[in-house]
């Protein structure tokens, strides 16, 4: 019986011992590996800390040899860090794909809306020595500003571009200016007075007020506004604070601005949604504009790619 | 050996409470770089190496240009600007592997760090090449046969002939498999961020 006890308490220590030893190992290992780590760590900062120093020596150097040239970039830094600053992180963006033609939105990371829209057609036009390509523009844009109804005023180029397309040429009217209503020809002076006898049946086009009339034999006619104005083969180009130059329904019901221009709104072509077609802007359908007019927020980031 | 071995736990929790004191305006990316590097067991060359890949990554989140990341743990390849994701796609990753056949060898491993796009193509013709017929255990033809878009329909090439490819036709040799060592993208994904791929476009695999 003692030798059992015996026995039995040998083996009781040896696997205690045996524990405490497993116990110290595992302890051991542990530290090691955290002494590897912190080790490593500080091989880490050593890198960052040196790769800084590089970095900071570099920018000594430009800032010695361009010292001016510095202080306007970082004008430029902080002019930019206070434009990104202000605008309020709104959590939702705006995909838009221009190879696809698709618009999604992203709230936190999560798809909450997507539709079939279209993008820029990329083509180019020429007007007045410049080219101008109507490219959607890539990159990081915000949402500035949410309109209903709007309206368009096209620029310059529209005319230019629906005159190419019917081989016409294009006359803009000036304030105080006049065009010959069946040439398009500028008229020179004013038939007033007894003059206005000779003038017969001469139709010409004027600004009046902050609209375009047509006048003939003494008669005075308004013309409908945002409608292109042809005068024989000329497409005539009203001021821009004309009625005639302002276009209700082209752009939807509703509009999301951009900025320079740009903007997300309805379309008057559904049926070209889903192809590139567009100026430069990004056309929804209806129901998908007004969809996305109510869950977009001025602030939210808008990413073309 | 336990006084010893509590003495070294107190060394190394006075070097921790040193080395990971929150810093003032500590930037948050730059402490996850430092903790990842430091769980990996690599010599110092590598962290070097490592380390400048994940700095240039940090230096790219701050720009306003597009580039493409992949991340191999979540098979993902992501086009982003800044810290934005613009688009993401499920990848395959191509096995490492190495083929030897008529006495050569050839080595895939996946690649790992911060590249920039050296070309990309659409609509070309492929050349079968030569490890693919050591991988298929065939013999090498002398002639071997061109297949249009053999490695899917769009590549984008990264220095030592890496690519990043969309999936390869039945006709292809591979079969809709990607390439070894390679990162294959659906082409819908891939086609969908054409545009933005340019030989500036820096590319971060992690």
């Amino acid at each position: 019986m003692r030798r059992w006890i015996g026995f039995l308490g040998s083996w009781a220590i040896f696997v205690l011992a045996l524990g405490l030893a497993a116990i110290a190992a595992a302890g051991e290992w542990i530290n090691l590996r955290d002494s590897r780590r912190l080790d490593r760590v500080e091989i880490i900062d050593k890198m960052i800390a040196e790769r800084s120093g590089t970095k900071a020596e570099k920018l000594r150097g430009v800032a010695k040899s361009r010292a001016a040239d510095l202080n306007q970039m970082q004008q430029k830094v902080n002019n930019v860090s206070r434009e990104t600053d202000d605008v309020p992180d709104t959590g939702q963006s705006i995909i838009v794909s221009t190879s696809e033609n698709r618009l999604y939105v992203r709230r936190n990371g999560q798809p909450v809306f997507d539709a079939v829209c279209s993008t820029g057609k990329g083509t180019t036009l020429a007007v007045d020595g410049k080219t101008l390509v109507f490219d959607t523009p890539i990159g990081k844009l915000h949402i500035k500003s949410k309109e209903v109804d709007p309206v368009w005023v096209p620029p310059d180029w529209h005319f230019v571009e629906e005159a190419r397309k019917s081989g016409m040429r294009v006359v803009h009217l000036n304030r105080g200016g006049a065009v010959d209503a069946d040439t398009g020809d500028p008229v020179s002076g004013r038939s007033e007075g007894i003059w206005s006898w000779f003038g017969g049946s001469k139709r010409t086009l004027r600004v009046q007020g902050n609209t375009v009339v047509e006048e003939a034999g003494g008669s005075t006619r308004e013309l409908p506004p945002g409608k292109l104005i042809v005068a024989g083969n000329t497409i005539v180009v009203p001021p821009v604070d004309t009625a005639q130059r302002r276009y209700a329904g082209v752009l939807g019901k509703y509009r999301l601005e951009l900025g320079d221009g740009y903007g997300i709104h309805g379309t008057d072509q559904p049926q070209q949604l889903g192809r590139s077609v567009s100026h430069g802007c990004v056309r929804l359908g209806d129901a998908d504009i007004e969809r996305l007019y109510q869950i977009a927020n001025v602030g939210d980031e808008v990413i073309i790619y | 050996m336990f006084i010893a071995a509590h003495h070294q736990r107190e060394v190394i929790r006075e070097k921790s409470a040193r080395l990971f004191q929150p810093a003032p305006r500590a930037n948050d990316e730059l402490n996850r770089v430092r903790e990842q590097l430091a769980d990996m067991d690599l010599s110092q060359a590598q962290l070097a190496r490592e380390l400048d890949a994940r700095l240039d990554y940090l230096r790219t989140l701050q720009s306003e240009e597009f580039y493409i990341a992949v991340d191999t743990a979540r098979r993902k390849l992501s086009l982003r600007i800044g810290k934005d994701v613009a688009r993401e796609a499920n990848i395959e990753i191509g096995e490492a592997k190495t083929i030897t056949g008529s006495g050569r060898t050839w080595t895939f491993v996946p690649l790992k760090g911060g590249f920039t796009v050296v070309s990309k193509s659409s609509d070309y013709d492929w050349t079968v090449p030569e490890w693919l017929y050591a991988m298929n255990q065939q013999p090498i033809p002398a002639q071997r046969p061109s297949i249009k878009n053999g490695l899917g329909r769009y590549i984008v090439v990264l220095p030592d002939n890496y690519v990043i490819h969309s999936t390869p036709p039945d006709t292809s040799p591979l079969h809709g498999q990607p390439k070894p060592g390679s990162i294959m993208v659906p082409e819908a994904d891939l086609a969908a961020i054409w545009p933005r791929i340019t030989n500036t476009t820096r590319v971060y695999i992690f």
